[in-house]
């Protein structure tokens, strides 16, 4: 029931955050694809970087951009979800719950097509040997656990804390720049504390088989996840007042 | 205080133990809050504003988080709180009435006949095809009422939302909430008490986030009305007037003083003008300037009018209306040939006033009329009888008073009471008028 309900609300979402109205869900998955794609390729046109390896700069640098373009529209539109579906907490036992998954949900549905289309290209170009699909499931879960336990965080902390929205946007462009996206990992060593240096390393090792230079931090993600699940569901009697 | 009822818990739709709320700003607006409802059982919440009955709602649709005690939800709730509703500004009726229907978990197979079901019930025609936000109130409501009630709630819980419909949509929200009230625990917070007393068998009376009552609904509506009537006698600072203070001089006629009375304000005034109404005051059982009153309470009004001429043609009187303006009674001193004591002890004329300040007072006690709220209008003319007269000076709808029916049912405006009642037998006649068919 609960996760039938997440689905509608998700498609829900979809729907109402497209520019384009009268699209339904189409523009709001067609967006980030066309995004992704453009960056795509201009890295691959325009920017002429080195290869890594026997790998074209552009593949490498999607592969990395994927995680990070999950993560940061999941979080950045949790500091402003409750806000947003507010007029759900107006009815009977409203979903608030699952009110922080939805941008998870959107955005993952969003990230699983754009994986689906590179591995496609990959496969199609040869670029690289085939993706590691284990290790690409692994390093996906890890990705949704660790985004999750921010959003969760975020998402009513956001709501209690007046300047923590506006903050989010500052932050998150500092974190793309700590995390190793455009540029290869190597010094210095404490950006490795980073735990999205480890999962955009694992996404190139799943998908390029690219030395990503950092290990997949497991235990780090389960503990975020761990940790925001539980700040919101300390905080979340005071989301109605605070509304 | 404590509902007492037996309740076994497998009748109990719901059950509310200790509840307790305080907001992030430290107000405690909850507290100690226990009562059961039964299936199929129909409780009314009435209060003062700020007692508590909008926030006990919003938690028993778990709208709203407690902070002290449980509440045990038993079956599928719908709410409609304050004129308010799940819906989405921007997207439709019909879009907003679907994702309503795939939250609550309708099937996909009955979604359409949800929707139909809740369309038609709301009339709202074509506008369920253009986004909420351009909506009036009114429509809103009409929606948010027609999804709660078309998706077969075991529980509704509905604040104050009837109040802005039309009459002939709260008649029919009425006639559907007592549909489902056989299988559905139905809470309904309202100040529409003669409604409330109509449809419920039991009300909650709240004050200061307490439950002071908890029983029948007649007996509800006058714990209430004394509550309203102590808290206005705490928030003007006004004791009752006991015949034995001598600060309110005029103790046999037990109309207001002289250093009570205030200011009329211009605004609702009408009439010529010679003969002017300054200042007012009014007392219901001998409390000045009271909010609510029951029957059987005595209305004293005091009028310092200002004449500019010598008449001995006055008229002065007062008129009751409903909220609806409609007029509902009223009287003059010629009509009623009231007289007042000094009248006899100086032997004065009842119509005579003199060119400068006078000091009118009259009283009446309040007839049985139904739970609601009504408007005193004070008014001066001059003329031979009332049919002829020249209006002078009228307070129009300057006195607001909140009736309660003092626990008596109140068929429609007013009862009459039967002066007289007999049954008797009729013995059966013998012939051919005795219904016999005729060959």
């Amino acid at each position: 029931m609960r996760l039938y309900q997440l689905y509608r609300l998700t498609l829900h979402d979809l729907r109402m955050s497209s520019a384009v109205r009268g699209t339904g869900i189409l523009w709001s998955i067609a967006e980030p694809v066309l995004l992704t794609g453009t960056l795509w390729a201009v890295m691959h046109l325009l920017v002429q970087a080195p290869p890594e390896g026997a790998i074209p700069y552009s593949f490498w640098f999607t592969a990395g951009y994927l995680p990070w373009q999950f993560f940061q529209r999941s979080v950045s539109e949790s500091a402003n979800v409750l806000r947003k579906h507010a007029y759900l907490l107006r009815q009977a036992q409203p979903p608030v719950r699952l009110l922080p998954l939805l941008p998870v949900c959107s955005s993952l549905l969003i990230h699983l097509l754009l994986l689906l289309l590179l591995g496609g290209i990959l496969e199609r170009t040869q670029t690289a040997v085939s993706p590691d699909l284990l290790l690409l499931a692994r390093v996906v879960a890890d990705l949704i656990l660790f985004t999750t336990g921010i959003s969760a965080a975020l998402s009513v902390l956001s709501v209690l804390v007046p300047w923590a929205k506006g903050l989010t946007g500052t932050l998150l462009q500092i974190w793309f720049w700590v995390t190793p996206v455009a540029w290869r990992m190597g010094r210095p060593d404490f950006v490795r504390i980073n735990p999205l240096c480890g999962i955009v390393a694992g996404y190139r090792r799943a998908l390029l088989a690219a030395d990503g230079g950092a290990e997949i931090p497991e235990g780090v993600c389960l503990a975020v996840f761990a940790a925001g699940i539980l700040c919101f569901e300390r905080y979340r009697g005071e989301i109605a007042d605070a509304l | 205080m404590r509902s007492e009822r037996n309740d076994t818990t497998e009748e109990a739709g719901i059950i509310v133990r200790g509840l307790g709320k305080r907001y992030r700003n430290g107000r405690q607006v909850l507290a100690d809050v226990h009562f059961t409802v039964r299936k199929g059982e129909t409780v009314g919440i009435i209060g003062r504003n700020g007692a508590g009955k909008s926030t006990l709602l919003k938690i028993l649709a778990g709208a709203l988080e407690p902070t002290e005690g449980s509440v045990r939800m038993r079956g599928t709730c719908r709410a409609v709180l304050e004129l308010g509703a799940a819906f989405h500004p921007d997207c439709t009726g019909r879009e907003n009435l679907r994702l309503q229907a795939d939250l609550w978990g309708i099937s996909v197979g009955l979604r359409q006949q949800f929707m139909e079901e809740a369309l038609r019930f709301a009339g709202i025609g074509q506008a369920a095809e253009a986004p909420v936000r351009t909506y009036s109130t009114g429509m809103f409501v009409r929606l948010a009422f027609a999804a709660a009630v078309c998706s077969t709630p075991e529980i509704l819980l509905v604040d104050e939302a009837l109040s802005v419909g039309d009459a002939a949509f709260q008649k029919k929200c009425y006639a559907r909430m007592r549909e489902i009230s056989e299988h559905t625990s139905l809470v309904l917070v309202s100040h529409d008490l003669h409604a409330l007393t109509r449809f419920c068998s039991r009300i909650l009376v709240m004050d200061s986030g307490r439950i002071v009552f908890d029983g029948p609904a007649r007996e509800a509506v006058d714990v209430y009305y004394r509550i309203l009537q102590a808290a206005e006698r705490a928030e003007n600072g006004l004791r009752e007037v006991r015949t034995d203070d001598p600060v309110y001089g005029d103790r046999k006629s037990g109309v207001p003083e002289e250093s009570f009375l205030r200011l009329a304000d211009p605004s609702c005034m009408s009439g010529e003008g010679r003969i002017r109404v300054r200042r007012f005051a009014y007392t219901v059982d001998g409390v000045p300037f009271a909010g609510s009153i029951r029957e059987g309470q005595e209305v004293g009004v005091a009028l310092e009018v200002l004449s500019e001429t010598d008449t001995d043609l006055l008229i002065v009187g007062y008129q009751v209306r409903d909220r609806c303006g409609t007029e509902i009674f009223g009287e003059t001193q010629v009509t009623s040939r009231a007289e007042s004591p000094e009248d006899t002890k100086q032997r004065a004329p009842r119509r005579r006033i003199r060119r400068g300040t006078s000091l009118i007072r009259f009283r009446f006690r309040w007839p049985g009329v139904r739970e609601g709220m009504y408007f005193l209008t004070p008014g001066i003319g001059i003329g031979e009888d009332v049919l002829r007269q020249r209006e002078q000076c009228w307070l129009n709808d300057a006195i607001r008073l909140d009736s309660s029916a003092g626990g008596r049912l109140i068929y429609g405006m007013f009862n009459v009471p039967m002066e007289a009642f007999r049954i008797a037998e009729v013995p059966a006649r013998k012939g051919p008028a005795d219904g016999k068919e005729q060959g």
